[in-house]
C-alpha cells in the first residue's frame, strides 16, 4: 500500500483528497501547515508529499525546501499545488510537480501514480 | 483635542460606507459583519481588503468552515476591485479550521497570533466565524477568546473583520466583545429584493443609525446613505438668498417680481399636458444662456423626447449636452432606489458645479419608492440639500398632488417648496385655454391673479389676465382647496 502526506490548511481539501486517496488504497496522513508536516515526517516517511503553497506559519515552498534538504526525506517526490501559481517564485525550489488548483482528482491520481512509478 | 480626532479612522473605500460611519472605521479594532447567506458580507469585507491591498496594505483572509479559497477567488474575479496579481503577494488566504478542530480556541488564537506576527497585515478577515461557536466552547471560553482576540488585533493594529452568517443584535460574546457590529440583510418588497445595511454599533465612530440601502454592483458593494439621516446629522441651513433668477419666460418674470429666489425650490403643479415640462425647459435654457451648469432629472419623458420637445419651441439643448453644460439623467419609474437617485443627483451637482436643476415628474418617482413611508421625509431632506448647495430647482408635479386633496397637506409642502405655481386648464365661452397662477412665492410680491399661458412655436408666453375666468373645477387645486373641508 502506497502512502501520501497531504499538507493543506483548507480542511475541505484535506478531507476530500483524504477520502479519495483512501478509496484508491493509499494510506493518508494529513497536516494543516508546514511545521506540522515536518513534525509528522519525523516519525513517518510517505511515498509522496502533496502540499499547498500558501499556508500559515510555514508555506509549501519552505516545506519543500526543508524536505529536499534533509537526507532522510530528500528522495520523496514532492508535489506543490496552488490556486495562484504566478505569485510563487519556484525557481529555487526542488519540487517534482506543480499543479494549479482547481484540478480534477483523477488527473491528480494519474500524475501521482506516474510520479511513483518513475521513482 | 477633538475626541474623534484621537481615533485614527480607516477609510473603507466602499462608496457610501464612510459616510454612514462618520468618516471611516476606527483602525485596529474588531468588527463583526453579519448577515444571512447571500447578504454580501464576505463581498463587503474582501472589497475593503482588496482596496487596501491596492494601496500597499497587507491583508490576510483566514477561512474557517466557509467557501473554499478557489471558489472565493473565482467569485471575486467578477468584481472590478479584484486584482489577481495581489493574491499571494498582498492578499493571503489561509485555512484555520484545522487548528480550531485540533487544538480548539487556544490553537486558533495561536495560529492568528503567528499569522499577524509573520505577515503583519493591516487587515484580517476571518470568514466562517460561526465555526468558533459551533465548535462547542463554553460561554466563558468563548468570551475569553473574543477578549484575547480583541486585545491581540488592537496591539498589532490590525483592523479585523469577523464574518458570521447570523442576524440580530444578540447578547452573545461575538456581538458584545467586538468594537462594531454591522449587519447586511436582504428583504423583499413584493417581488423586489431590497438590500439593507445597518450599523448596530461602532465604538469611537459618529455613525448614522438605522438602515441604508445598498446594491452589489460590478465594483462591489455600493451603499446609498439615507438622505434624511445625512441631512439631520449635518443640520445645514441654506444660506441667505442672493437675489433672483429669471425663469426663462420674460412675461412670466414680470408677473412674479423678476423671477424666483436663487437657490429656491419651485413646484410646477398642473394637469397632464398643460405645459409643466416645457416651462421647466425654459428655466433650464435660461440657465444655459446665463452660463450656469444645468441638470435635468426625469422620470417621465426620455432624454430624446425632452430634447425634441425643447426643439419644437425653439430651445436648443443638444450643443449644451455636448459641451457638458447640461446633463439629462432619466430613470424609468420602476424598481428605483430613491437613495441611489438622490446620491447620483447630488454627486453630479457637486462634480459639475450645477446651479440649475429640473426634476421632471416627481409624482411618478414618489409612487415607486421602495419605502413609501419615507417619501415625505426623503423629499424634505433632498430639497434642503439642494437649497444648501444653492441649486435653483424646478420640480414638476402632476395633479392631484395633495394626497387627500385638502389643505392639511401644506404642512409638509411648506417645507418642500419655496414657490408653487399652478398650471391649469380654464374655459371661457366653450374655449379651453391654459392659465397659470402663483400659490406661493418666497421673498417676492406677486399678483393674486390667474394669468393666461400660451404655447407656440416660440415657446411659452404669459398674458396678464384682467378677466374673471371660469376654472375647470375637475382639475383645479384652488377649487378643491376652497371647497374641500377636512373631516
Amino acid at each position: 500500500m502506497k502512502s501520501i502526506l497531504i499538507v493543506d490548511d483548507e480542511v475541505d481539501i484535506t478531507d476530500t483528497f483524504s477520502m479519495l486517496f483512501e478509496l484508491h488504497d493509499f494510506k493518508v496522513v494529513l497536516a494543516s501547515q508546514g511545521r506540522q508536516a515536518l513534525e509528522v515526517l519525523q516519525d513517518f516517511t510517505p511515498d509522496v508529499i502533496l502540499s499547498d503553497c500558501m499556508m500559515p506559519l510555514m508555506d509549501g515552498l519552505e516545506l519543500c525546501t526543508q524536505v529536499k534538504s534533509a537526507p532522510s526525506t530528500a528522495h520523496i517526490p514532492f508535489i506543490l499545488m496552488s490556486a495562484s501559481p504566478k505569485q510563487h517564485d519556484l525557481s529555487s525550489v526542488r519540487y517534482d510537480l506543480f499543479l494549479q488548483k482547481p484540478f480534477v482528482f483523477n488527473d491528480l491520481l494519474d500524475k501521482v501514480t506516474a510520479l511513483l512509478n518513475k521513482h | 483635542m477633538d475626541k474623534m480626532a484621537r481615533i485614527k479612522l480607516m477609510h473603507t473605500g466602499v462608496v457610501g460606507f464612510d459616510e454612514i460611519l462618520g468618516g471611516g472605521l476606527p483602525s485596529g479594532s474588531l468588527y463583526l459583519i453579519q448577515g444571512l447567506a447571500g447578504s454580501g458580507k464576505t463581498t463587503l469585507a474582501c472589497q475593503i481588503g482588496f482596496l487596501h491591498a491596492k494601496q500597499g496594505e497587507k491583508v490576510v483572509i483566514l477561512t474557517l468552515i466557509a467557501e473554499s479559497h478557489v471558489k472565493m477567488l473565482n467569485h471575486f474575479s467578477n468584481f472590478s476591485f479584484f486584482d489577481e496579481s495581489l493574491v499571494g503577494e498582498r492578499v493571503m488566504l489561509f485555512g484555520g479550521y484545522a487548528s480550531l478542530a485540533q487544538e480548539g480556541l487556544r490553537g486558533l488564537l495561536k495560529l492568528i497570533t503567528g499569522m499577524l506576527t509573520t505577515h503583519k497585515p493591516g487587515i484580517l478577515i476571518i470568514d466562517g466565524f460561526r465555526s468558533v461557536r459551533n465548535s462547542g466552547p463554553s460561554d466563558l471560553d468563548l468570551a475569553e477568546f473574543m477578549h484575547s482576540l480583541n486585545s491581540l488585533v488592537a496591539s498589532m493594529v490590525c483592523t479585523t473583520f469577523l464574518i458570521s452568517p447570523v442576524e440580530g443584535n444578540v447578547n452573545d460574546s461575538e456581538n458584545t466583545l467586538v468594537d462594531g457590529v454591522i449587519e447586511l440583510s436582504q428583504r423583499h418588497q413584493g417581488m423586489r429584493p431590497i438590500r439593507e445595511i445597518k450599523i448596530y454599533k461602532v465604538r469611537g465612530a459618529d455613525h448614522l443609525l438605522g438602515k441604508h440601502v445598498f446594491k452589489v454592483k460590478e465594483n462591489g458593494v455600493v451603499i446609498f446613505p439615507r438622505i434624511e439621516a445625512i441631512s439631520t446629522r449635518s443640520n445645514l441651513a441654506p444660506a441667505a438668498s442672493t437675489g433672483h433668477v429669471s425663469v426663462g419666460i420674460p412675461s412670466w418674470d414680470q408677473c412674479i417680481g423678476g423671477g424666483v429666489v436663487r437657490g429656491s425650490v419651485t413646484c410646477l403643479l398642473g394637469s397632464p399636458g398643460v405645459g409643466k415640462t416645457l416651462m421647466g425647459l425654459h428655466f433650464i435654457e435660461q440657465g444655459l444662456r446665463d452660463n450656469e451648469r444645468c441638470l435635468v432629472v426625469g422620470f417621465d419623458e426620455s432624454p430624446p423626447s425632452l430634447i425634441a420637445k425643447a426643439e419644437k419651441i425653439g430651445l436648443e439643448l443638444t450643443s449644451s449636452i455636448a459641451d457638458e453644460n447640461l446633463e439629462i439623467m432619466w430613470y424609468l419609474p420602476l424598481e428605483l432606489l430613491i437613495d441611489e437617485v438622490a446620491s447620483r443627483m447630488l454627486d453630479v451637482i457637486k462634480q459639475r458645479g450645477v446651479t440649475r436643476l429640473l426634476i421632471d415628474g416627481l409624482d411618478g418617482f414618489r409612487n415607486i419608492a421602495a419605502h413609501p413611508e419615507r417619501a415625505v421625509s426623503f423629499l424634505i431632506a433632498l430639497m434642503n440639500e439642494l437649497r444648501v448647495r444653492g441649486v435653483t430647482t424646478f420640480v414638476t408635479e402632476q395633479l392631484p398632488y395633495f394626497g387627500s386633496g385638502f389643505l392639511n397637506a401644506d404642512s409638509f409642502s411648506s417645507a418642500l417648496y419655496d414657490n408653487i405655481m399652478l398650471l391649469e386648464y380654464g374655459q371661457a365661452d366653450r374655449a379651453r385655454f391654459r392659465k397659470i397662477s402663483v400659490m406661493k412665492l418666497r421673498e417676492n410680491g406677486y399678483e393674486m391673479l390667474d394669468h393666461q399661458m400660451h404655447i407656440s412655436d416660440a415657446g411659452i408666453s404669459v398674458t396678464r389676465a384682467g378677466l374673471e375666468l371660469e376654472g375647470n373645477s375637475g382639475n383645479s387645486a384652488h377649487d378643491r382647496l376652497t371647497d374641500d373641508k377636512p373631516d
